[in-house]
């Protein structure tokens, strides 16, 4: 089933602004290496399930899979051959903002290779321009 | 040991601060960079990329500043990297005493192959890849290797397990857990709930359904009534 928040203090959000890069987040912090994001936009529950899978099945129970976003912020679509007005729309489907430098997906526990195939099957799920980048050493 | 020759590199005091001087200083291949420390004041400096680049790459921690031919001994407190990980911005240097003692960061060198990643679906789990650790600043070790060769499955290596160099101590609580070894679990099917969740709960929203009817039925009545 496709993330989204247990509890929320309000149903519906405005879009907002996207700008900016990552100044959280844009680190390799629990695996070895990472899928990073170039572009900024959001993120559907659904791509991040989409590209878990594809780790997942790839990798075939070998090492350890982190999701490093969470889609909070609900984006709401109007009913097909609806007139305008009549207030917001109801929620459609939660997303997650990703700006650039954010990592979206780090793996652990497979050699290098193996990570990198696994990360470049999750990036062609994306709908953004990815990079493979290992852990940032001190 | 990473004193055994200290680096030495130029310092040049920088005269104007602020964001838009530090990106000039970037495109002039210069990094910018600050030293404090030893109740003086802060002091603005650059230094060349070249020079400060491939010893931050190189786990160095403590290197020699010179600026206006006086050189003094500092350590590289924090290192500053760009939005997407790829370039050093800036980096903070603390004045320090080589006879006193300092709390690193220094990277963990995990060797051998545990016996524990024979198990199908075994994996290694390395919970810490740094330790934090306080030593004289003339003794501080470039990586501190880590033997893993006898964990086995659902073993952990922890703080109060290493064998560190003679003078260093952890400067961290001892149970932490450097290292585990742990099998992957097949992902269990959860059974699809009688009615699908497609909404998260909206806090405070009960409440206040509970409330308004009982309120409000009254005042209907009355309007009615009318």
């Amino acid at each position: 089933m496709a993330l989204m928040p247990k509890r929320v203090k309000f149903r519906k959000q405005q879009r907002g602004k996207m700008r900016g890069v990552a100044t959280r987040g844009n680190y390799v912090a629990f695996g070895d290496y990472g899928l990073q994001c170039l572009d900024l936009g959001w993120l559907s529950a659904k791509q991040i399930e989409a590209g878990r899978v594809a780790a997942t099945h790839f990798l075939q129970r070998e090492g350890k899979i982190y999701v490093r976003v969470f889609p909070d912020k609900p984006y709401t679509k109007k009913p097909l051959e609806t007139r305008m007005g009549k207030g917001k729309a109801e929620p459609e489907y939660w997303v997650a903002r990703v700006k650039p430098g954010t990592v979206l997906f780090e793996i652990a526990g497979v050699p290098s290779s193996v990570a990198k195939q696994a990360l470049i099957r999750v990036a062609h799920k994306m709908p953004f321009k990815c990079r493979f980048i290992e852990r940032r050493h001190a | 040991m990473a004193t055994q020759q200290m680096p030495k590199v130029q310092g040049h005091v920088r005269d104007r601060v602020g964001t838009r001087h530090a990106l000039r200083l970037r495109q002039q291949g210069r990094m910018p960079a600050v030293i404090y420390g030893h109740q003086e004041s802060p002091l603005p400096i650059w230094l060349e990329l070249s020079e400060i680049d491939h010893l931050l790459h190189a786990h160095t921690h403590l290197l020699e500043v010179a600026i206006d031919n006086k050189a003094q001994p500092c350590l590289i407190k924090d290192v500053q990297w760009d939005h997407l990980g790829s370039h050093i911005i800036h980096v903070d240097l603390a004045r320090v005493d080589l006879t006193e003692k300092v709390t690193v960061t220094v990277e963990l060198d995990f060797t051998g192959d545990p016996i524990g990643l024979k198990e199908s679906g075994a994996f290694l789990e390395h919970a810490r890849t740094q330790i934090k650790i306080r030593c004289l600043a003339t003794q501080i070790p470039d990586k501190i290797r880590v033997d893993l060769s006898n964990l086995g499955v659902g073993q952990f290596l922890a703080v109060k397990d290493l064998q560190l160099p003679q003078g260093v101590s952890a400067a961290e609580d001892p149970e932490t857990i450097l290292a585990a070894i742990h099998v992957a679990v097949a992902e269990e099917v959860a059974p699809a709930p009688a009615a699908a969740v497609t909404e998260p709960e909206v806090i405070g929203k009960k409440e206040a359904a509970e409330e308004e009817p009982a309120e409000e039925k009254p005042e209907k009545k009355a309007e009615k009534s009318k």
